[in-house]
């Protein structure tokens, strides 16, 4: 057994670590070829504000002080990335105004919830760029209970997400139920980004969803292919960057980032000097 | 604490004086600089500068300096970076700035970590109107200025390469630079509202007021005043809700220009929803008589 | 006009759509008949890809109806028995991972049905379809790899694969040089002709469509004309001139700007 993994809190940031690192790429996958990169930023945002109403409540209650803050941000991003897609659907033309807006009224939101609950300490800290002390036992199973939903509906929908991905037109012409996938989707996405905040961090877990996806395009021989790359740089990543952050003490979501920027970078040179260029002509 | 009240404070403290007077300067210049971020279709690239100084000013900390000189720095670097990647290699525009400010934000994140200090990176973070320095007052002042000098000036240039930038290239007249002049006073405004709403949220402070503004006119001449007017509406709101209820002043005077686009988006005469509705029922209705 | 319901592929009942206050389509009739090669021109927002999104039912019009194979088209759902191929430059992003194998099989997924995945069977159908159009050595490659021409037979692979009773085409050569275009039309008319399918073509190009077509349809928000070939031809050019606002494009060009 590795030293690193003597201690539980270890263990624990490590296993939901290797969860994260599988669920945010594969979900990511989907996201940047739809170009939603924003829409998983927004609802981070948002998640956040669930976590905050929760430290607030907690303040009155006792029930939500007991309560893992984690399940509070899910319902938050769940109902976000409800409304989101609802509006988007209503209102394609204001969309890309909309959502920065919804983004930062979420934030700012979340930031007064936590200064009503005097808690801006090492908490928010924490939920902002990611912590591997601070993850719990508890959340190792959240984490796991979502990655086997997320697995599930993934394996089974592919085909449809796959289709509606790729051009969402086709996609109604062939008979499929665009509408509750593509809110399910948007649900299951919202799981994830709160799966994923302990050990990224809000304001970085749109970057472990795109970043590794950014870089296995570039090489991947189709869709498939895509996937499996973007979680083999995710796992990498994450792996590497809980270890630096562990032995550099380190914010966890800075560091992992960090890490998908250099194979991001060596992606681009490798296409570079390998040079596959396009085969037709236009 | 009433509005009587907060007038006699601030007749009365210095420090919210100094605090009314940046937040409504960075209201002016936010709205102004929104205006052609919105229509240029640069809303994302808003959100990325706004990140990307977060290196400069952790740097220039460490250092001692003041954070101006840090973070335009790094803000024009991530702007020329941007348009670099997304020229030169098939990564499209939008992916190229996702790319370019999570790292920058994530090099941030990482030096401040170092620095071990927390409670000034919420404030970088999250603004705090109520702190700033005289040097800091000056350091808006100026940047006002020129902002709405650099505006005035090239006003006829920013209106042509904003509408059709195909055209304003047969005018002769150098896109390019206009764009990266743009993006280095985009820069300059991020630093200017550091210390009244954030990092975080500056983005926001940059496309509400002008978002609200875009929904409620067609000109642009009256959008630029309208979304100035906004930005100090929200500022000075959100001064008295952050100074009387003890709140971080960046998220009062956001969530006070998100209340004014919501009352926009539902209610503006020619854009909004709820006439939009109003209007499209009554159409159904004369078709029906007919 | 044979007016037999089973020889009809489409029928559209006086069809009217507008956009806010701006009229797209006014009091548009026509009907379609089996195994008929329509081309349907019109310039530059005459409401071309409106009234083919309408026949499909992905956008509803304020008054009127559609009919397809004697079914109203909200109320029908062989949709395997339709294929469509898009305008190229608008409804794909060149950087998406998938290769052209996978893109044709998508055509598959609607009948294949939830919860399931492909069979061997599934698999041929697919490489049947690449052959067809002449792309089963590029099988592999992705998609944003091919040039123009190719890229628009896979879409048409991907059209086929589900064995469509009615191909509609809308726009599929622009972007596309004219070699290409040239090859791409004859390969439609092979296909017309072998399968007995019903075909639709949407263009802006009236000149070269008309070697290939059996009937022409003219839009310009109402239907204007709509004849066989013949007809069209010995229909004077004054009355095209007329519809179209200038000179008619006789001579094909190539529109891409790639």
């Amino acid at each position: 057994m590795l030293p690193f993994l003597k201690y539980e809190f270890l263990q624990n940031a490590f296993l939901t670590g290797i969860m994260v690192g599988l669920l945010a790429p594969v979900l990511g996958v989907f996201i940047v070829v739809r170009r939603q990169a924003l829409i998983a930023d927004a609802l981070s945002h948002i998640t956040l504000a669930g976590i905050a109403a929760n430290l607030l409540l907690g303040k009155w209650s006792s029930f939500f002080a007991a309560a893992n803050p984690i399940y509070m941000g899910m319902a938050f991003s769940v109902g976000g990335a409800i409304f989101i897609e609802q509006l988007r659907k209503v209102y394609k033309h204001y969309e890309e105004l909309a959502i920065p807006i919804i983004m930062s009224a979420g934030i700012g939101l979340s930031v007064i919830f936590i200064s009503m609950a005097d808690g801006f300490n090492t908490d928010l800290f924490n939920y902002l760029f990611g912590s591997i002390i601070a993850v719990k036992r508890s959340d190792v199973w959240t984490v796991f209970a979502i990655l086997v939903v997320v697995l599930l509906f993934v394996f089974f929908m592919y085909k449809e997400l796959f289709v509606l991905s790729f051009d969402e037109e086709q996609g109604k012409l062939s008979g499929i139920r665009s509408n509750w996938i593509l809110v399910a989707f948007m649900a299951i996405t919202a799981l994830v980004i709160a799966a994923s905040m302990k050990i990224v961090g809000i304001l970085l877990v749109s970057a472990l969803m795109t970043l590794p996806v950014a870089a296995s395009i570039r090489i991947a021989k189709g869709f498939k292919q895509a996937i499996w790359l973007s979680v083999l740089f995710g796992e990498i990543s994450v792996i590497s960057g809980m270890f630096l952050s562990y032995y550099l003490d380190l914010a966890s979501g800075g560091t992992i980032v960090l890490c998908l920027v250099v194979i991001l970078c060596l992606s681009i040179f490798y296409k570079k000097f390998t040079g596959s260029r396009k085969v037709g002509h236009l | 604490m009433s509005i009587f009240e907060f007038f006699q404070a601030l007749f009365q403290y210095e420090f919210l004086q100094k605090a009314l007077f940046t937040s409504v300067v960075v209201g002016i210049i936010c709205g102004i600089v929104g205006c052609f971020i919105i229509l240029r279709g640069m809303a994302l690239m808003g959100d990325a500068i706004s990140h990307a100084v977060l290196p400069g000013v952790a740097i220039s900390y460490m250092l001692g300096i003041n954070f101006f000189f840090g973070a335009v720095i790094t803000g024009v670097l991530t702007a020329i970076g941007i348009g670099y990647v997304s020229q030169n290699s098939r990564i499209k525009h939008d992916m190229a700035i996702g790319i370019m400010f999570t790292s920058m934000f994530a090099v941030g994140i990482v030096i401040i970590t170092m620095m071990k200090s927390s409670a000034d990176l919420y404030h970088i973070l999250f603004g705090n109107v109520l702190a700033v320095r005289m040097s800091d007052m000056w350091i808006t002042l100026g940047i006002g200025v020129l902002v709405i000098g650099l505006v005035v000036l090239f006003y006829k240039e920013l209106l042509v390469s904003t509408f059709d930038p195909t055209m304003a290239q047969s005018y002769g007249l150098p896109n390019k630079w206009i764009h990266y002049c743009l993006m280095a006073v985009l820069t300059m405004v991020t630093v200017a509202s550091l210390q009244t709403v954030g990092i975080v949220l500056v983005v926001a402070m940059l496309i509400t007021p002008a978002a609200t503004a875009y929904l409620l006119t067609n000109r642009l001449s009256v959008m630029i005043y309208l979304s100035a007017l906004i930005g100090v509406i929200s500022s000075v709101f959100g001064l008295y809700f952050s100074f009387t209820y003890n709140l971080a002043s960046g998220a009062t005077i956001v969530l006070v220009s998100a209340f004014l686009f919501a009352l926009a988006f539902f209610f503006s005469p020619s854009q909004g929803i709820v006439w939009k509705a109003h209007k499209s029922r009554k159409n159904r209705l004369e078709l029906l008589e007919k | 006009m044979n007016n037999n319901i089973e020889s009809i592929a489409i029928r559209v009942d006086d069809l009217s759509f507008h956009y806010g206050d701006k009229n797209v389509l006014q009091h548009v009739t026509m009907e379609i008949k089996k195994g008929s090669f329509l081309g349907l021109v019109g310039p530059n927002g005459s409401g071309k890809s409106t009234l083919i999104k309408c026949i499909l039912g992905l956008q509803k019009p304020q008054e009127g109806n559609v009919y397809l194979f004697g079914e109203k088209v909200n109320k029908f759902n062989d949709w395997d028995k339709v294929g469509y191929v898009s305008q190229k430059a608008n409804s794909f992003n060149t950087a998406f991972p998938a290769t052209a194998f996978e893109v044709v099989s998508m055509g598959l997924f609607g009948k294949v049905g939830l919860f399931r995945f492909l069979k061997a069977s599934d698999k041929n159908k697919v490489w049947e379809a690449l052959r067809s159009v002449n792309m089963d050595q590029y099988a592999h490659q992705n998609i944003g790899e091919l040039s123009g021409g190719q890229q628009q037979r896979i879409f048409i692979a991907r059209a086929l694969v589900s064995d469509p009773e009615l191909l509609i085409l809308d726009e599929p050569t622009v972007g596309v040089d004219t070699e290409s275009s040239d090859s791409f039309y004859k390969m439609l008319k092979e296909l017309h002709r072998e399968n007995n399918m019903t075909l639709v073509l949407v263009t802006h190009d009236v000149g070269v469509m008309t070697n290939y077509v059996t009937d022409v349809a003219c839009l310009n928000k109402q239907i204007h004309f709509h004849g066989n070939t013949k007809e069209f031809e010995e229909s004077s050019s004054e009355n095209m001139s007329a519809f179209y606002g200038h000179h008619v494009h006789v001579l094909h060009h190539d529109h891409g700007h790639e």
